[in-house]
């Protein structure tokens, strides 16, 4: 039998050894669940393509999620999770605490823009405790061990979940990365056949945790910053409309 | 309204009598008023029934030793008056017990016709006028129109022509006192001259305030906070939250931001705290697509919590249409302390959100070394270096030449767009007054 089962998978190519080794423990062991997927209740993102690399299809509650800070594409994607929320009629809060927050902000999640990092971390673990915020997005703060032990013991209480957008990974349950893909990003061209506005990028994001690490490539839509002329919104603007 | 008048022959002269006959009414019906002038004491009848009223009137008038006394009621003071005074003069009324006459609803006027025109107590020269036109009864004043009786009897006649059409605009009982919540004090022996202090007072009100709502599971939306000072003038602020709570936390921030700019002429020598208009809040009814409803309250909790703590640290945009990205939006401090209820109109219940990349912006303006080079006779960065790490340039896309504002405040800009190595999108853009490339935000 083990020879058998080593043989199958000596037949399936590098890259999908282990989810084909996964599928062998799982139709051999039915009730031994992999240890992600034992834990707690998650939170839809309402992102269909990252719901699917997250354990039990979601941001784990009652944990700390950290999206390295570096990476590109955490701020929509968090933001489309705090739209997918809100359309449920749950209350969502973001702790901008780098505070970039840019002009295409709409309306939407509660904004909190602390003085500093201490006053940041304070205001996130006052909204993550309360547990009236199912969802607390946290950026521009790199918690120390003590802190994020302190925020993981907040989030617990609170049964929420913190996405933090952080280059300090150390205490979270999740993390997240992503990184853009060129070679995926859809132009749109001038007269001249050259690129002139870029409409839809490329992201590659994994998710990993203790035993389990899933990546998904996903395209981004990309809003286009209007260079007005004019300071009254009604009038038109004089520059053309790219084909 | 509807009206219960005692009329006695000869009203109680000795004080003690006449508290005792107030006291016995008080019992009767909840407010009673006293005309001792005109031997006279109303009942207010609204919401009670006045064959029972007036026969438990009558009942307590004759044990106060008010033998002669009538009680008449209706639906005006002029109708009851008559009718404790007159007694019955219709078909139109009953009679339940000798004393008592009770005229129905609606038949006020025709009531007072068959009365003459003496019992609505004209004066002497009202009087002797109408006597000289032979107008004898009450009805056929009534029947004259406004004009004739102006031209003829002058105002005091229109007075007598209202009263004998049973319409009475006397004011027997006043506005009926608030019920809401309220709380006052006030001193005497020395002046609260600080509007600082004032805050220490008006926070043990608000306890008091805020516990009866508690106590009848209401939340205020409006409160009225009034200074009385000492130069007797009065300043009253109108204080609102933006949703019904009863929470003391909320109310002392919202009152905190009120009184801080404010500046009273004269010290404070009395302080009063009232509800002006408040509902139930324990029985709201909770939206069924609404997920978060179970939870609103611990969201509101917590936001009031990180207002006190922050100020203004929770904020909201405030978008326009300005040339310059950075001048797009501003966020101003929302000190509501309510978590706003989202506008989903826009968003999807399908579960088809799309997540679009968005121009972020640094905190501060971002100066950046550029390497450039030249495209069809225009300059085109290559590259920049933030931080001492230099990022090229995949692809660059520009310039977009803006240019507007005047004196101070005029700028000529040409932005780039450029994608760097590790793909992300940056907005970069050429200060043509001073010729300084800065790094104007990212994509993300």
């Amino acid at each position: 039998m083990a020879s058998s089962a080593a043989t199958a998978l000596a037949s399936v190519p590098a890259d999908r050894r282990t989810s084909h080794l996964r599928a062998i423990l799982a139709a051999r062991f039915p009730d031994a669940l992999p240890l992600p997927e034992q834990t707690r209740p998650s939170l839809a993102t309402g992102v269909a393509a990252l719901d699917q690399i997250l354990p039990n299809g979601g941001l784990p509650r009652g944990r700390v999620s950290v999206w390295s800070a570096g990476s590109g594409g955490a701020t929509a994607l968090l933001r489309a999770s705090c739209d997918h929320l809100l359309a449920r009629g749950e209350r969502v809060a973001w702790v901008d605490g780098r505070r970039t927050l840019g002009p295409a902000w709409a309306d939407g999640p509660t904004v909190i823009r602390p003085a500093n990092d201490a006053l940041a971390l304070k205001a996130a673990e006052i909204l993550v405790r309360s547990g009236g915020f199912p969802l607390v997005v946290l950026t521009g703060i790199d918690p120390q061990p003590g802190e994020m032990l302190r925020l993981s013991r907040m989030v617990h209480e609170g049964q929420g979940v913190l996405v933090a957008l952080s280059e300090r990974t150390q205490g979270a349950t999740l993390k997240l990365r992503s990184r853009f893909l060129p070679s995926r990003f859809q132009w749109a061209l001038d007269p001249f056949g050259e690129p002139a506005r870029l409409d839809r990028m490329g992201l590659e994001i994994r998710a990993t945790t203790p035993g389990w690490s899933r990546t998904v490539i996903l395209t981004l839509e990309v809003v286009s910053h209007e260079l007005r002329l004019s300071l009254d919104p009604a009038l038109a603007d004089r520059r053309g409309q790219l084909g | 309204m509807s009206f219960a008048c005692l009329w006695t022959p000869r009203w109680p002269t000795d004080a003690a009598s006449s508290a005792d006959l107030v006291q016995r009414a008080l019992r009767i019906a909840p407010r009673v008023t006293v005309e001792p002038q005109q031997n006279r004491l109303w009942a207010d009848l609204r919401s009670l029934d006045p064959l029972v009223i007036g026969r438990k009137l009558l009942a307590a008038a004759h044990r106060g030793g008010q033998t002669g006394a009538r009680v008449g009621t209706a639906a005006t003071p002029i109708a009851a008056e008559v009718a404790a005074r007159c007694g019955a003069g219709h078909q139109a009324t009953r009679l339940d017990l000798p004393g008592l006459t009770l005229v129905a609803s609606g038949l006020d006027r025709s009531f007072l016709a068959a009365f003459p025109v003496a019992a609505l107590l004209p004066d002497q020269t009202l009087a002797s006028l109408l006597d000289g036109v032979g107008i004898e009864r009450c009805g056929d004043l009534a029947a004259l129109d406004l004009q004739s009786v102006e031209v003829r009897l002058g105002i005091d006649g229109i007075r007598l022509w209202k009263l004998a059409r049973a319409d009475d605009p006397r004011l027997i009982f006043g506005a009926r006192r608030s019920e809401r919540p309220f709380a006052e004090l006030e001193w005497i022996d020395y002046e609260l001259a600080a509007e600082a202090q004032a805050l220490f007072v008006v926070n043990g009100l608000l306890n008091s305030v805020c516990d009866e709502l508690i106590r009848r599971s209401e939340g205020a939306h409006l409160m009225e906070l009034t200074f009385h000072l000492a130069d007797r003038s009065r300043v009253t602020l109108p204080i609102r939250v933006s949703s019904p709570t009863a929470d003391r936390a909320t109310w002392v921030r919202v009152i905190r931001v009120t009184l801080e700019p404010l500046t009273l002429g004269a010290p404070i020598t009395r302080i009063g705290l009232e509800v002006k208009a408040s509902v139930a809040v324990g029985h709201r009814q909770g939206d069924l697509f609404d997920a978060g409803f179970a939870t609103a309250r611990s969201a509101d909790a917590a936001l009031a919590h990180l207002l006190d703590q922050q100020g203004d640290a929770v904020v909201t945009p405030r978008r326009t249409e300005h040339p310059l990205p950075e001048r797009r939006i501003a966020w101003l401090p929302d000190l509501s302390g309510q978590v706003a209820e989202p506008d989903t109109g826009h968003l999807s219940l399908s579960g088809t959100i799309t997540p679009r990349l968005t121009l972020q912006q640094p905190t501060a303006m971002q100066r950046v070394e550029v390497t450039l080079t030249t495209r069809r006779e225009a300059l085109l960065p290559t590259g920049y270096r933030d931080n001492r790490v230099y990022h090229e340039f995949m692809t660059t896309v520009g310039p977009d030449r803006i240019s507007g504002g005047f004196g101070a405040e005029r700028f000529e800009r040409d932005y780039y767009t450029g994608i760097r190595g590790d793909g992300v999108m940056v907005l970069l853009y050429r200060n043509l007054a001073v010729d300084e490339w800065i790094l104007a935000g990212w994509w993300d």
